[in-house]
């Protein structure tokens, strides 16, 4: 049995925790992560994409999955564990007032690996935050645990700010590596990338950090009413450049049929759906480089695998 | 209209500052229609048929007795234990005398062992702790038997510890979980996270549908023996709303059950519990014994027995932190919604900075939009500070307290813990009646034994289980103590208009006591033999079920 490692996300509350893993859930990155979740409520999932719900289990296109700690992480943990199968990288969402240390260590478990821990900080309260007189010991710990800590909200800090938290950061956590995030922007697969580089598990990264406008992609929705021929448009997804770092859609195929289509890197899959949401036609976005996605030529490709040539883009 | 009955008692005390001494009352229809002697109640009987019932004349009559915060539906599980505690514990058909060292707690397991003619049915044991059991692992419960799970569940709920026949009796794959984290197979022990590998399965044997329903009747008996009419259930929704109103419904919906319970909704948080929406339409399932009023249960830090609650400054004595169990800004946003609803907030308090949290967002309430009667409650109430019994009163707050932990913890706690100063403190009761801020007490059962005495008996001692008095400048008087298990306990849970005292128009709910706590020993207050209870005029005597 291949132990699945484990990464917690900390920090607390209203750090940009669970913007980082609605991030990772619809993210690019080609990971099949589960992902285990504070608040199922906070989490915003393309209710086009999911494939499947199993209990408080949400298996989405991509092959991520999200399931709800319901007050027992330990427990939902375990439902995880062993499923290297179907998973290569599990994320815990630690509740905002959770010693991030204490989580981490029950992937100290059969089927699971012990992880990086993340902590997710932001820029402009964290260190009035520290300060506070009931959060104060608690926010300066979930620090002190970090490997990776991801300074969030930079936008909305002030120079002062943004230096205050770096100097708390570093001091905190003095190993740690820092990086800074635009809007909860971060490219998972750096994230892990990132994370592994220091565990030793990959060649160390080259940049110091992930420089937050290589995170930012277009995105292309292409829309139509009208059912789609399938493996048409299996062959113009494939031959997509490799600029175009993700494809994911619902897509009738005539004969009261859906289907999900998804590409992450290069690989393709289109999987039958049966309890997603009634689609007449298509909704396929297109995620690329930025700069780099031509929406026109996109919407031509598309347009020609229509079973009748009916397009609305 | 039924006919009248007329108790009449050695004394009856009402609890009625008005009234305090009375020898008999009239009673029609579950509800009491007048208080006095016979002599006063003579234009009541002239004009009405009635029952001199003179099953009393010995004894003496107090309000039903009131615990507004317990936990029924973890009752249920721990009841179905042997109980080998440290601590003295009542039980219907027993009480259970203190276990407190190694030898004999084990020679306790092996009497449990031969006793039971079945050499494959699974022992539960609750109650080990190792600071008065020491060291006892696997091998030791070996030692008692290899045919039959043992299993010993720790007093804090924390700890599971089991022999080789449990490990294989509940599926428990010893290869899979070695070098799990907070587990040792090899000792058969199971703690903190590492207990989840076994909680789910002792749950699952324990709760089951055949063991659940008697679980709960064992429940009702703990209730009633300890004198009982009204409990607060005090964490509804805590595990699964809908389990536990079903399981409720089932043991407590019915006339052989002597108490009311009021079920206080726990709010939403860490996926736990009731969404705010969905509270309003809780009191449409009211019915005669089980009733939700306009209470919530809201938390702020981690709990007492495990010392997690959130302590100001100088903190632990070995420097580990307390926690939170809801953010402070997520316990402000949701205290506020509900204030705005017009809730009567109850919030889990365990230490001081826990009671800070919770007095700094009352005050900022009380700004934003003030509200008269409020009767925001901080429950548990382990450590405080003297500056905040005097803003509680400031404030308008109520306490519900917990003052077991003075008998149990308190002694540990100053070794251990805090130090003697704010050991000694604990559940500062004395502060509360300086500043005169109403308070209850309540057992937290399954955390404390349901018996209101001896929490009465606590408040007025001090004393612990060490036999140390402890602050005596915190006690307080006899009857401060008793109107903390009747009237005040009614004032908490807003019923004083229904329950609490023994008055013209309320409930008739009595606790029937052999003799008169006001002429006791203050030592003997908790020795007092209850014969049984009274609810809605009805007698229902200890042990005749």
């Amino acid at each position: 049995m291949t132990p699945i490692p484990v990464t917690t996300i900390g920090g607390y509350l209203g750090a940009g925790k669970t913007t980082l893993v609605n991030g990772l859930l619809a993210g690019d990155h080609g990971l099949r992560i589960g992902v285990l979740v504070n608040d199922f409520g906070a989490i915003s999932i393309d209710e086009k994409l999911i494939v499947s719900r199993d209990d408080d289990i949400v298996t989405l296109a991509n092959g991520c999955a999200c399931c709800s700690v319901a007050g027992d992480l330990a427990m939902a943990l375990d439902r995880f564990a062993g499923r290297a199968d179907r998973y290569e990288q599990i994320v815990i969402e630690a509740s905002g007032v959770a010693d991030p240390a204490r989580i981490a260590a029950l992937a100290n478990s059969p089927g699971l690996s012990p992880g990086a821990i993340v902590v997710v900080a932001d820029a402009a309260t964290v260190r009035a935050r520290a300060r506070d007189k009931f959060v104060g010991s608690l926010v300066r710990r979930q620090l002190a645990a970090a490997d990776l800590v991801v300074l969030t909200k930079i936008d909305l800090a002030g120079p002062a700010d943004l230096k205050d938290a770096r100097s708390l950061a570093t001091a905190q956590a003095p190993g740690a590596r820092m990086i800074d995030v635009l809007q909860g922007r971060v490219d998972a697969g750096d994230l892990f990338a990132d994370i592994r580089a220091r565990r030793g598990r990959l060649p160390a990264c080259e940049s110091a950090g992930v420089d937050a406008a290589t995170s930012l992609f277009a995105s292309h929705v292409w829309r139509t009413d009208a059912p789609v021929d399938i493996e048409a448009l299996r062959t113009v997804v494939t031959g997509l450049p490799d600029s175009i770092v993700r494809v994911k859609g619902i897509v009738a195929t005539g004969a009261g049929r859906r289907v999900a289509l998804h590409r992450a890197g290069e690989v393709v899959s289109i999987d039958p759906l049966e309890d997603a949401p009634d689609t007449r036609g298509a909704e396929i976005v297109v995620i690329g480089r930025l700069g780099r996605l031509d929406a026109t030529q996109l919407d031509g490709a598309f347009g020609a695998c229509l079973l009748q040539s009916r397009t609305h883009s | 209209m039924s006919r009248m009955t007329v108790f009449v008692a050695r004394k009856i005390r009402t609890m009625e500052p008005s009234l305090p001494e009375a020898t008999a009352v009239a009673v029609r229809d579950g509800s009491i229609v007048e208080v006095g002697t016979l002599e006063t109640l003579r234009p009541w009987l002239e004009a009405h048929p009635h029952t001199i019932d003179r099953t009393f004349e010995k004894h003496v009559l107090m309000p039903g007795f009131i615990d507004p915060h317990l936990h029924p539906s973890m009752a249920a599980y721990l009841l179905q234990c042997e109980f080998i505690t440290a601590m003295e514990w009542q039980l219907p058909d027993r009480t259970v005398a203190p276990v407190r060292t190694r030898d004999a707690f084990l020679a306790r397991l092996k009497e449990l062992d031969e006793q039971n003619p079945d050499p494959r049915e699974p022992i539960f044991t609750w109650g080990y702790h190792r600071d008065w059991h020491g060291e006892i692992w696997l091998q030791d419960l070996d030692a008692i038997s290899r045919t039959r799970p043992v299993i010993v569940v720790h007093r804090s709920f924390h700890e599971t510890i089991m022999n080789g026949a449990a490990l294989d009796y509940f599926e428990l794959d010893r290869e899979k979980l070695r070098g799990a984290h907070q587990v040792d197979v090899g000792r058969g022990h199971f703690y903190e996270a590492g207990n989840r590998f076994v909680r789910a399965k002792l749950s699952a044997y324990l709760l089951s549908e055949q063991r659940r329903g008697p679980a709960m009747k064992r429940t009702a008996e703990v209730i009633h023996l300890g004198g009982h009419t009204t409990v607060g259930d005090m964490a509804f929704g805590i595990f699964d709303a809908e389990a536990e109103w079903a399981s409720s419904v089932a043991a407590f919906d019915n006339d052989e059950t002597p108490f009311r319970v009021e079920f206080v909704p726990h709010v939403a948080f860490a996926g736990t519990g009731l969404r705010h929406e969905q509270l309003a339409a809780l009191p449409e399932r009211n019915r005669r014994r089980l009733r939700f009023g306009k209470h919530v249960k809201l938390f702020t830090d981690g709990a007492f027995f495990s010392q997690l609650m959130q302590l100001g400054g100088p903190g632990y004595i070995d420097g580990h932190d307390g926690e939170w169990l809801m953010a402070p800004e997520a316990f402000e946003k949701a205290a506020r919604a509900l204030w705005n609803d017009g809730y009567v907030i109850h919030v889990h308090c365990t230490g001081d900075l826990g009671v800070e949290l919770a007095l700094d967002v009352l005050e900022k309430l009380q700004w934003e939009r003030p509200r008269f009667n409020h009767r925001f409650t901080i429950e548990h109430f382990g450590i405080s500070t003297s500056a905040q019994a005097r803003r509680i009163a400031d404030l308008g707050a109520l306490v519900s307290a917990n003052p077991y932990y003075v008998y149990e913890l308190s002694d540990i706690y100053a070794r251990r813990g805090v130090g003697h100063e704010r050991a000694s403190q604990m559940v500062r009761l004395g502060s509360l009646s300086r500043n005169r801020v109403p308070f209850a007490l309540h057992s937290d059962f399954t955390m404390a034994p349901a018996r209101p005495l001896q929490n009465a008996w606590i408040a007025l001692n001090r004393v612990n289980a060490a036999g140390d008095v402890l602050c005596p400048q915190e006690r307080v008087s006899l009857d401060e103590a008793l109107r903390a298990i009747t009237i005040n306990a009614a004032y908490v849970m807003g019923l004083e208009h229904e329950i609490g005292s023994i008055s013209s128009g309320k409930k008739a709910d009595f606790t029937v006591l052999e003799a008169d706590p006001c002429e006791v020993a203050p030592l003997e207050l908790r020795d007092i033999p209850i014969w049984g209870t009274v609810f809605e005029g009805q007698p229902y005597p200890l042990g005749r079920r």
